[in-house]
């Protein structure tokens, strides 16, 4: 995991930068130094039947999933239709190295190193789900709170869903998870699911989050 | 070209090109030489200033500018570590601070560094801060500026409140507000004097409306 973050950091610098500068370069192996030495990534999902839809939303026994996107994408789905709520999280121990007063480019590496890892133990988690379940099921990518038509307050439904405190996480009444460097989101998982994502359905063309 | 300025064109290029070894060594020699403070750290902030510049037409990234920030500010704590130097006549007083319920404070310690390079005094509250604790710095500080930061919708609608008692207690502040999921028109809405969009530009935008408040109040 360690070499595809130090490909997809290399990724993110040579988009803002036009040479590897070795002061940043050095930092990028200390941040990658600290996450392998001190970083104990943990996740937890769980899966729950889709009782019922409408066009705005997704019904479980967490909650309302309240997304036209998402429930429209659940709506293509054939046979027997689960929600995969899951989050995982990468601990405190990079935010806080971060937060030492070695200045400001230390901290902006350190949160883009933490962001970039919090981000691979999601996919991490994604491809044992599917790796190791049933033969012939498909599944969508991860949807989260906050992104497209989905409202931050939908991270209520995810915590309800899971016992997230067994790997150290909480959620503040803003919505904020903490650790900061925690990912939450949901799949749907279905015989045939034939959209992996709401953009293949969206106009919103110009979207910065756009995954296609 | 005199001595001296060779020795301020090197401060100014040391922060340019991320030199901190340069920058130490051309510190020393302006201090040993008697160069006024206020000429170096013109110097100093010549070369972030052009760093910043640069970013703004797309030369540079972000990271380079937080180099050359990091070095500005080992350069100016050395220069006024000297005894009797000061920083600046009659600073901007400055309230920042990220607004209750968001953790998120990188873009706000940018922001931070920039205005205490370029002179400002600012008083950094962190991040949470609840309303209370702003409103009350605005009045300890007698703050020109109260700048807002929130990084989230759930906790962005924490500022129209906020904007509205700073006012009432100090009517004269200019505030600004700034983050992820605010722009112009909602700045306006929450009763904003303006709009901060970037690390980039936030010093312009910070003396554009500071200068179009006093406009209005004269």
């Amino acid at each position: 995991m360690l070499e595809r973050l130090r490909v997809n950091i290399q990724d993110r610098l040579y988009g803002q930068t036009r040479k590897s500068l070795d002061a940043i370069q050095e930092l990028v192996e200390e941040a990658i130094c600290t996450a392998e030495n001190n970083v104990k990534p943990k996740g937890t999902y769980h899966l729950l039947p889709v009782l019922n839809t409408d066009k705005d939303a997704v019904q479980t026994s967490a909650g309302k999933i309240q997304s036209p996107m998402f429930s429209h994408l659940v709506n293509q789905c054939k046979g027997e239709r689960y929600i995969i709520f899951m989050v995982v999280t990468i601990g405190e121990a990079l935010e806080e190295m971060g937060r030492s007063q070695k200045g400001i480019l230390y901290q902006w590496v350190f949160d883009l190193v933490g962001s970039e890892l919090v981000e691979l133990v999601a996919d991490r988690l994604e491809d044992q789900l599917e790796k190791a379940d049933r033969a012939g099921i498909q599944y969508s990518t991860r949807f989260s709170p906050g992104y497209c038509d989905w409202a931050l307050e939908g991270q209520r439904i995810i915590f309800n869903a899971l016992d997230v405190e067994k790997i150290g996480v909480t959620l503040s009444s803003h919505m904020v998870m903490v650790p900061e460097k925690s990912v939450s989101a949901i799949k749907v998982t279905a015989n045939e699911v034939p959209f992996s994502k709401p953009c293949f359905f969206c106009s919103k063309k110009d979207c910065h989050w756009r995954r296609l | 070209m005199t001595e001296e300025t060779i020795i301020l064109k090197d401060l100014e290029s040391a922060v340019l090109n991320h030199d901190d070894q340069l920058l130490n060594k051309a510190l020393k020699i302006a201090i040993d030489a008697g160069i006024q403070s206020v000429e170096i750290r013109r110097s100093i902030l010549g070369g972030l200033d052009r760093v910043r510049r640069k970013l703004m037409s797309n030369e540079t990234s972000l990271p380079e500018l937080l180099i050359s920030l990091d070095i500005t500010a080992q350069g100016l704590e050395t220069l006024f570590s000297q005894e009797g130097l000061t920083p600046a006549k009659d600073p901007v007083s400055l309230v920042i601070g990220v607004v209750e319920g968001d953790p998120h404070d990188l873009g706000k310690n940018i922001i931070v560094q920039i205005y205490k390079s370029f002179g400002y005094e600012v008083c950094d509250l962190g991040a949470q801060v609840p309303k209370e604790r702003f409103v009350k710095a605005v009045k300890e500080k007698n703050a020109r500026v109260l700048a807002l930061s929130a990084m989230m919708s759930t906790t962005m609608t924490a500022m129209p409140e906020i904007i509205k008692e700073a006012r009432a207690i100090s009517p004269g502040t200019v505030i600004l507000v700034g983050g992820a999921p605010l722009d112009e028109v909602l700045a306006r809405t929450y009763g904003a004097d303006g709009y901060a969009e970037s690390a980039v530009t936030i010093l312009e935008e910070t003396e554009r409306t500071i200068t179009r408040c006093m406009g209005k109040t004269k």
